[in-house]
């Protein structure tokens, strides 16, 4: 009997660390009632990011269909600050390094001062910066969108503040979005070990799609 | 012959307090330095002063050449494009209007000590002296 339990104790802690291996899905969740084959089944319906529309650094639009198929860490920043954004920057650099050229990878930075940060702008920011092409996009668009994304869909705080320096309060966050649009993990862009720990995450995402293929 | 080395030797011991007390002071001087840089220059310039690409400009010697001109910098902040090692940059640097002569004075040392290899403080006078000179804003 003993040992039978400490068989099953071992194959829970198997069944676990197997699980873990996936990252959990964040935000809030609901579940539906739906009629599968004449009987009722309960599906959960996760947090999603609905679809936006900004400007890129090319001037182009882009949407939530730009990042179809892709994972991508989401962020938010402005080229004048002086606090956080440079450090943050520095760090998604690393980011961008580790995952230029693949496909599957994206980056989208949004500002929060998008009457200073026009594409242009964040053109020539992203040029000083050392990245080309679109794999990493810095968008701009209209200030109440920008900042009802940041709060109420990737669950990060944007908003404008004349006491903080800048005039801008935002968090330090990255956030990693996978193919589903859903929000997979939060990061702190400030330090070291958040970001490695964003780099590893998206190995470990790009691994679960791998293995759902196969 | 006596009292010429005793004076000498006096003299020695003069000096090397004198050293001493200066080094403490120079010491002082880099630690309020180091945590002011921390606060309101590594953002950019980051902790090592390397700087970032083409952003902001890494506190080599070639930005560092001027010392009355740093000061100004830091306290009016840059408002039009230099040139450091060859590179172009024109981001604003943004003033620093709360930081007193004092604290001034530290973040140079700070400076200095760490990325000019200087042993001698910045004094208060000397920051005194070149923001009299700044050009105007």
């Amino acid at each position: 009997m003993n040992k039978l339990i400490i068989v099953l104790a071992l194959f829970s802690l198997w069944s676990c660390s197997g699980s873990s291996e996936r990252l959990p899905i964040l935000g809030e969740r609901d579940t539906v009632k739906k009629m599968v084959d004449g009987k009722e089944v309960v599906d959960t319906v996760y947090h999603t990011i609905p679809d936006f529309k900004f400007v890129n650094q090319e001037g182009d639009t882009v949407s939530a269909q730009n990042f179809n198929d892709k994972i991508y860490v989401a962020d938010f920043f402005f080229t004048t600050c002086p606090t956080i954004c440079p450090v943050m920057k520095k760090q998604m650099k690393k980011v961008y390094e580790k995952f230029k050229g693949e496909n599957e990878v994206a980056i989208l930075s949004h500002t929060i001062d998008p009457e200073h940060d026009t594409p242009a702008v964040l053109k020539e920011y992203a040029k000083d910066l050392g990245v080309s092409g679109t794999q990493w996009m810095f968008v701009t668009g209209n200030r109440e969108k920008i900042y009802e994304i940041g709060e109420k869909q990737y669950l990060v705080v944007a908003g404008a503040d004349s006491t903080a320096p800048g005039g801008y309060i935002h968090s330090g966050a990255f956030v990693l979005v996978d193919k589903q649009k859903r929000v997979r993990g939060m990061y702190n862009g400030t330090d070291e070990a958040g970001t490695q720990r964003l780099i590893a995450d998206i190995e470990r995402l790009r691994k679960e799609y791998k293995d759902e293929k196969q | 012959m006596k009292l010429s080395l005793q004076l000498a030797s006096f003299l020695v011991v003069l000096i090397l307090a004198c050293q001493g007390r200066s080094a403490i002071k120079h010491e002082q001087y880099v630690a309020e330095g180091f945590t002011l840089f921390q606060t309101h220059c590594a953002n950019c310039h980051q902790r090592d002063g390397k700087g970032l690409e083409n952003l902001y400009p890494a506190l080599s010697a070639d930005y560092l050449k001027d010392k009355n001109q740093v000061i100004c910098w830091i306290k009016n902040g840059v408002h039009q494009p230099m040139t450091v090692n060859g590179k172009s940059y024109n981001r604003a640097m943004p003033a620093n209007p709360g930081l007193k002569e004092l604290e001034i004075a530290e973040i140079m040392t700070y400076i200095y000590a760490t990325w000019g290899k200087e042993t001698e403080i910045t004094t208060v006078e000397t920051v005194q002296a070149a923001l009299e000179k700044c050009p105007p804003k």
